[in-house]
């Protein structure tokens, strides 16, 4: 790679690595497979800087590709999601501090796909079909993901009702 | 607050700036420095013993060459596994590791410290382009060297500083060498300048010799020229109206010889051109040709599932499909789809091994091999290539034209990204 292309990927990972290591984070609730998740899509894209049109949108595939990796590789070490929330993390409400510290808490409480599906719908903004390409699934096993994703908030967290919606939002609704 | 609302605060709240070097770790992932301090640093008496190993190896080596098993694919997935061929003889080629250039069974000291090289055979010895390790990118063309190492020999400067390229005649020692404002011949033994002259342009690179007395050049603006090394500059086969390459298109790779010319004029094709007629003989999607020695094949190395597409954008895909993206549209394949199916965790290391008649573009062997890179011509009907195991060990392998392949080197750990930059041994890049 040449000193022009290099300094325009640096370019790019200074402007663009906060945003991309917050969608990682998201999706694996954890800050240092965060960073080895987006460092390890950076580095693809660095390989394939010159053939590139739109870097972020490829970053951000193959950040969700190998998150959805990662989980065909774990199904061996199956990962099943917590059943019960203790009740220290469950907010009383009282402040929106708690209300984020518990909404990080309970997406990590998801199955992997419901949480997965929650942060490309709600945090990142893609729509169903979006997310349906993102993760390999059929729009129809997004909407029944997000649907039981939805639904499990609202156990874990009865009072987080009013700001989780009572279903799926159908697109072009 | 609804849940975007809470999801942004909760996220944003945790993940509040990016690591320092963030994008210096990315690179590293994919690019290792390759100096004698570095391998000098890291275990001293394990390289030892790793070197001591490869020169055993390639010292007895045994078997005939091209005699190795016809490639079979493997529990691994590819044709070309490490772990099953059998040993070969060194090859009969230019290649770097551990400080030293080595062809068939000599060693020869290259004591130079380089980012990136590049490696031509000249009778008795080599030429070798080497960048700098100036910490400014592998490819800068402003810290470039370019020696000459007779065998045995130390390195001699033949030019150093903004090198834009390199072309070696290595039967007539002379070696084509651009700067951005003079392109010269040089003989290779003595260093000296035989002819020089300015260039059309300050990007113009030599494509290679026509014969003793003609070099091709390409211009930054894509023109072809020969240059009359006693004279001045001419177009080249301007009669027939092979001068439609665009500054946007890629190299031009001539055949030894001179009777085939690939060309890539456009970012859609690479056509490959009969140099005495100037009639474009077949035309593929763009790619790196290199011809074998007498002209009769080329080769390319393939990737194929294109830059930029994943496995999830061909679910449910066809082949014939259009994959319509923020990139330039993906017609799907059914090699894209093989190869998702087989290596769905590894899509994107698998390449092709693909050898063709150069005059027909007829398809004469496809091998897949893990990150196989700098594919080059040993003989008139083998090949020489990188490739990797699991992406924790890497060798030179050796396939002929009839699919029978052989490793060159005994396979070795690593020490960079497979694919870019990880192979102990190095063929060197293409200038």
């Amino acid at each position: 790679m040449d000193v022009e292309a290099e300094e325009q990927f640096r370019r790019f990972v200074e402007g663009r690595s906060l945003a991309l290591l917050r969608t990682a984070y998201a999706l694996t609730g954890d800050r240092h497979t965060a960073e080895d998740l987006v460092q390890g899509a950076l580095a693809k894209l660095f390989r394939h800087w010159r053939t590139v049109d739109d870097p972020e949108g490829y970053v951000r595939r193959i950040i969700y590709n190998d998150q959805v990796s990662s989980w065909r590789r774990r199904r061996t070490v199956r990962e099943e999601p917590v059943e019960d929330v203790p009740e220290r993390a469950v907010s009383d409400g009282s402040a929106e501090v708690d209300g984020r510290l518990d909404m990080t808490r309970l997406l990590s409480m998801l199955a992997p796909r419901q949480r997965a599906v929650l942060v490309l719908r709600y945090y990142d903004g893609l729509t169903e079909r979006e997310i349906a390409t993102a993760l390999g699934c059929s729009i129809g096993n997004v909407r029944s993901q997000t649907f039981r994703a939805l639904a499990r908030l609202r156990t874990l967290a009865p009072e987080l009702t009013t700001a989780v919606p009572a279903a799926p939002t159908i697109e072009g609704a | 607050m609804d849940l975007q609302e809470l999801l942004r605060e909760s996220v944003d709240g945790q993940v509040r700036d990016v690591p320092a070097g963030f994008a210096d770790g990315a690179i590293r992932r994919v690019r290792r420095r390759r100096t004698r301090v570095a391998l000098a640093s890291v275990a001293g008496a394990m390289l030892v013993g790793a070197a001591a190993a490869t020169f055993a190896m390639i010292g007895p080596a045994e078997p005939d060459r091209n005699d190795g098993a016809p490639a079979d694919r493997s529990s691994s997935g590819y044709d070309v596994d490490l772990a099953a061929l059998p040993d070969g003889p060194a090859p009969a080629l230019p290649w770097y590791a551990d400080g030293h250039l080595h062809i068939d069974n000599t060693a020869t000291a290259f004591d130079v410290e380089f980012a990136a090289v590049s490696l031509y055979r000249v009778a008795g010895g080599f030429v070798v382009l080497a960048t700098e390790p100036n910490g400014r990118g592998a490819g800068d063309p402003r810290a470039r060297t370019l020696y000459s190492v007779r065998e045995g020999g130390a390195p001699v400067t033949l030019a150093s500083g903004p090198i834009r390229g390199v072309a070696v005649a290595g039967l007539s020692g002379q070696a084509a060498v651009s700067t951005a404002d003079t392109v010269s011949v040089v003989d290779v033994a003595t260093g000296t300048v035989l002819y020089a002259l300015e260039t059309p342009d300050d990007e113009t690179t030599p494509v290679g010799f026509l014969d003793g007395e003609r070099v091709l050049l390409r211009t930054g603006t894509g023109a072809l020229l020969t240059w009359d090394v006693g004279g001045g500059y001419a177009r080249y086969l301007e009669d027939r109206a092979i001068d439609r390459l665009s500054s946007a298109g890629g190299p031009a790779v001539l055949a030894p010889g001179g009777r085939l010319l690939a060309i890539t004029p456009s970012a859609t094709a690479t056509d490959v051109l009969d140099t005495g007629t100037g009639h474009v003989l077949w035309s593929r999607p763009p790619a790196v040709l290199t011809f074998s020695p007498d002209g009769r094949y080329a080769a390319l190395l393939e990737a194929p599932v294109p830059p930029g597409v994943i496995p999830s954008d061909l679910d449910g895909a066809e082949p014939g499909d259009l994959l319509e993206r923020n990139g330039p549209t993906v017609t799907v394949t059914q090699e894209m789809l093989d190869t998702v199916a087989e290596h769905p965790d590894d899509w994107e290391k698998v390449r092709h091994v693909v050898i063709m008649d150069a005059r027909t573009g007829a398809e004469v062997r496809r091998l897949t091999a893990e990150n196989a890179e700098n594919l080059r011509w040993e003989t008139g009907t083998s090949v020489v290539f990188g490739a990797y195991r699991d992406g924790e060990e890497a060798a030179l392998i050796r396939c002929s034209v009839d699919g029978a392949c052989e490793l060159t080197t005994q396979p070795r750990e690593v020490v960079g990204e497979p694919g870019v930059d990880g192979n102990p041994y190095l063929l060197g890049d293409t200038p």
